[in-house]
């Protein structure tokens, strides 16, 4: 039997815009009219909006087009294993520069995101890869533009061999 | 006739400062097409340069990297879905499927034959009618601006044609983060989750690398490049001489490219405007009067050549007001005038009169530097549109790293970044469900501004709606904007009726 598409990935957003819309009048609610109108006008074409996207929601499941689930929302298993890999490598890039610094995090995010992506075999790749792009991150965002990343002692030895 | 040959010694006097000028299209292409940094950054970072220089170089090199800037906005636009600055957003609705399906270097030659004829054009236009151009902003109040962004606004719908509740519900959405931070009049936070770093708004630069680098770097994970396979030896056997081609075919597109860069030009100069409504305002614009406007999104290069022509068009638009009346049109504009000030020159009108090398200079400058453009950037075309057959476990990695890295310029919070993946997780669901990121972008770009002129307007007639409709420019504007919405409407009913006779 064919699978019909899941609804549940395409309730998040109609549902997510409602109780940010909520969430966003309780905050105005007080505040004089001008710092307000806008919000309520908005949050108002959002609720008609989903109401009509709950309506055509409906019809779809009654006519069978639809099931509620999440089917055909997620890929093959090895894309998704990578995906949710990437992005968890992304939320420790910003979790660990604080600690780790930027040279050894990026080098050590780029140097990961390469095998996950790539497979094990790539090794070198990676590491070619990864010694590239800190050094050009480093020329470029902490000699050439000098931003305030957050840096340990490695990156400071550094700086002050081109500062 | 002795300005004419004023301003016609001022061409070749430029043109001797190109050891200057290279150098700067070089560092300005770089940085516009890393989202987060922006001409106006790297010249406050690169103050301690402009500032010891004389202001000439000063002047010559900062308007070299702006308008080099504006055009690399745009290649990373084209070749991965990257804008990089609001500006160029408008260039990813047709820019990337292009690339896509193998026409990267088609979409690139595009991008600069319009940047570079948008830049020339709106510089000339500039330097003929700089004296009338300088009124303009004076006649352009709150109430007209309210309907310019509406022009803008007017795109999501646009966007949102193949599904217009999904699309209009993602513009909402849009619009609502727009509104997140304190208001204009009471400076009252408004949505901010307790959160300090939102209480000045969503910061763009974060939204944009979220909605598009992010959420494009997810998909990319699934598909392994940015290029189709089956057009993988289009792109490989690309030529040279193919550029040529190609630039011959853009130039057929110049009654489009000089309009949108005007559009660019007026839009520049009212202060506080910018690249991105006159991107999305052109882009919509060049829709709604195509012949085939229902291709406009699967990859056509109008859809990349209005936007670019339109915000290099800005470029010299938003320095009409700083040189004639002292009043920067824009954040890069407002450097140059402490560069300017820096060095001792008085902005306004006695500046025509006592340093008008300086004047005028600035717009040959801008039209020099964009002639040399030409044969610096035609013959990248060819190895940039390689990007799009570079494998994803290469680009992936670098991509989020350098925007992550892009996020945290403009503030130097760490948030920023956090809030970056955020808005990548928000974009991806939308990509994935049918809901146009783009929406959601052009709601949290012309959100706040359309909430900040209405406010004005409203502050002003104390609540009186009325207002909106109470100056003649203003319902001039409403008249065209009526017309942009029927006419496409108009359009598709006479296609019906010709079809119908047809049968």
């Amino acid at each position: 039997m064919e699978k019909r598409p899941g609804l549940l990935p395409e309730l998040i957003i109609p549902v997510g815009s409602i109780a940010f819309g909520i969430y966003y009048l309780s905050t105005v609610w007080e505040l004089p009219f001008q710092a307000k109108v806008v919000g309520i006008y908005v949050a108002a074409a959002i609720a008609i909006l989903s109401f009509i996207l709950f309506i055509r929601f409906g019809r779809e499941i009654w006519s069978g087009q639809k099931s509620w689930g999440i089917e055909g929302f997620f890929s093959d298993p090895v894309s998704e294993a990578r995906r949710w890999s990437v992005l968890a490598l992304t939320v420790g890039f910003i979790v660990l520069m604080p600690v780790l610094g930027f040279v050894v995090t990026i080098f050590a995010f780029v140097f990961s995101a390469v095998i996950v992506i790539g497979g094990v075999e790539r090794i070198k790749a990676a590491a070619f890869t990864a010694l590239g792009m800190t050094i050009v991150a480093f020329l470029v965002f902490i000699v050439l533009v000098k931003v305030r990343f957050p840096t340990n002692i490695i990156d400071q030895t550094l700086k002050g061999f081109f500062l | 006739m002795e300005q004419f040959s004023t301003i016609l010694g001022l061409f070749s006097y430029s043109l001797t400062y190109w050891w200057v000028m290279i150098p700067a299209i070089l560092l300005g292409n770089l940085v516009g097409a890393i989202p987060g940094f922006s001409a106006a950054n790297t010249i406050i970072i690169l103050l301690p340069l402009t500032l010891s220089v004389d202001v000439e170089v000063a002047l010559i090199f900062m308007m070299a990297l702006y308008s080099a800037s504006q055009l690399g906005n745009g290649i990373p636009a084209i070749l991965v879905n990257i804008p990089g600055t609001g500006g160029a957003a408008a260039t990813t609705l047709d820019g990337y499927p292009m690339a896509q399906k193998g026409q990267a270097q088609r979409a690139l030659v595009y991008c600069f034959v319009a940047s570079i004829f948008g830049g020339l054009i709106g510089t000339m236009f500039v330097l003929a009618l700089l004296p009338v151009l300088s009124q303009v902003g004076n006649y352009l109040h709150s109430v007209e601006m309210v309907v310019i962004i509406l022009f803008g606004l007017t795109l999501i719908a646009v966007i949102a044609a193949a599904d217009m509740i999904k699309g209009l519900l993602a513009g909402m959405l849009g619009l609502l983060i727009g509104a997140i931070g304190t208001d204009f009049i009471y400076s009252e936070p408004r949505a901010t989750f307790g959160m300090l770093e939102l209480y000045s708004g969503v910061p763009l630069v974060p939204a944009l690398i979220g909605l598009f680098a992010i959420s494009e770097v997810f998909v990319l994970i699934e598909r392994g490049r940015v290029l189709k396979d089956e057009y993988m030896d289009v792109v490989v056997s690309s030529k040279l001489y193919d550029v040529w081609v190609l630039v011959k075919e853009a130039l057929r597109s110049w009654f489009l490219m000089t309009w949108t860069a005007l559009i660019g030009v007026i839009i520049g100069i009212i202060p506080g405007a910018g690249a991105s409504i006159a991107a999305f305002v052109a882009y919509q614009q060049a829709r709604t009067f195509s012949k085939t406007p229902e291709l406009f999104g699967t990859g056509v290069p109008e859809g990349v050549a209005a936007p670019e022509a339109a915000n290099n068009g800005v470029t010299s638009g938003t320095l009409v007001p700083l040189m004639a009346i002292g009043v920067p049109g824009g954040s890069t504009a407002a450097i140059m005038m402490v560069v300017l000030q820096y060095h001792g020159v008085t902005l306004g009108p006695r500046l025509f009169i006592d340093s008008p090398e300086l004047a005028y200079g600035i717009f040959t400058a801008a039209f020099i530097t964009y002639l040399l453009m030409i044969p610096l950037m035609f013959p990248m075309a060819q190895y940039m549109s390689r990007v799009t057959t570079v494998p994803a476990f290469f680009l992936v990695p670098m991509i989020l790293a350098f925007t992550l890295l892009g996020a945290f310029v403009p503030r130097a919070y760490m948030f920023d970044m956090g809030l970056a993946v955020a808005f990548g997780l928000l974009g991806y669901l939308a990509r994935k469900t049918g809901y146009h990121v783009t929406a959601i972008l052009i709601g949290i770009i012309l959100g706040p501004l359309m909430e900040q002129y209405l406010m004005r307007a409203l502050r002003i007639s104390r609540g009186d709606v009325g207002i909106l409709f109470s100056s003649n420019l203003g319902n001039i504007l409403w008249l065209f904007l009526i017309i942009t919405l029927l006419l496409p409407v108009y359009k598709s009913w006479q296609a019906r009726k010709k079809q119908k006779e047809a049968v």
